[in-house]
């Protein structure tokens, strides 16, 4: 399969049920609960492109997620600190007036 | 000791253990925060540590006020500082008006266009070493809006109610650019399925 059909494949996966796309998102992200999350749930086991949709969700998601462990940037940088503390003083010298 | 003298060696006091306690949360948060920013300006390093450093000052002056809570969530609080700003000076246009276009250009590393093939810049190649994430140039390819809602989301882990209240739009909202995001991400991604291979082996030729 090429990427043009990848991606042709892609969008037909995640096109939910029409009354089901928002609340997909919210069971993907585990922000779905009690009777609401039942009835999603139920709906996802019997049909295939919201069962779908959920997994290229759910993907997506644990890939975004991982990225904080791989940050790269730990501070700001010499001259941004130094003026930031500048900065600092600055506001108490204001409030001490 | 001159009872005005005492009250200002107190004073003084008080500002030294919260001028302390605060770089505590600048050191914890700090890189964290610049992580949020550079993403959320698509990696235009100047204006995102202009941000963080403008956050930080602000922060400073709403914790010698009183508004933060000792032991409650400071990355969320900053971030909310932060998103505020951004979203001010986005509704002023002020974060376009900084950067010419030939400097965005310059500072960004990746793509700012879904359509733009980024394997035709040679700028983005030279710097895309560094910042070859697949899933970082798919988040940089979003709108700003759809980048918002899923950085704050699922990077920055904020509740629905907490990005409604930072974007200052309703849930409803903040689910729906959910939805596109996250769906535009994943169509990205498999459209650039073989970007990173193809990025390296140029590179090396």
């Amino acid at each position: 399969m090429n990427t043009e059909e990848r991606v042709a494949q892609i969008a037909r996966e995640i096109r939910p049920c029409r009354h089901m796309a928002r609340w997909v998102d919210s069971l993907a992200d585990d922000s779905l609960h009690g009777l609401a999350r039942w009835y999603v749930q139920l709906h996802i086991n019997s049909c295939r492109q919201c069962h779908s949709t959920l997994l290229t969700i759910r993907n997506a998601r644990e890939q975004l997620l991982a990225l904080r462990n791989r940050d790269q940037m730990t501070a700001l940088s010499a001259t941004s600190q130094s003026s930031l503390s500048n900065m600092l003083d600055d506001v108490e010298h204001r409030r001490n007036k | 000791m001159p009872i005005a003298l005492r009250e200002l060696a107190i004073e003084d006091k008080e500002f030294k253990r919260k001028r302390a306690a605060y770089e505590q949360i600048i050191q914890d948060h700090q890189g964290a925060l610049l992580n949020f920013a550079l993403r959320l300006c698509s990696r235009v390093y100047t204006a995102a540590e202009e941000y963080v450093q403008e956050t930080l000052v602000r922060g400073y002056e709403a914790y010698l006020d009183g508004k933060f809570q000792e032991g409650s969530n400071a990355r969320a609080w900053l971030i909310k500082i932060l998103m505020n700003r951004f979203l001010t000076d986005r509704r002023r246009d002020r974060f376009h008006f900084h950067d010419s276009v030939e400097e965005l250009q310059r500072a960004k590393t990746v793509p700012s266009s879904l359509h733009t093939s980024p394997l035709e810049d040679p700028g983005w190649l030279a710097l895309s070493r560094t910042f070859s994430e697949p899933i970082e140039l798919a988040l940089d390819a979003l709108p700003d809006e759809l980048r918002i809602a899923v950085l704050l989301t699922d990077v920055e882990e904020l509740s629905y109610s907490e990005v409604a209240s930072i974007c200052r739009i309703p849930i409803g909202t903040v689910r729906s650019r959910l939805f596109r995001g996250r769906r535009e991400l994943a169509r990205w991604l498999t459209a650039n399925s073989n970007l990173h291979s193809k990025t390296e082996a140029i590179l090396r030729r």
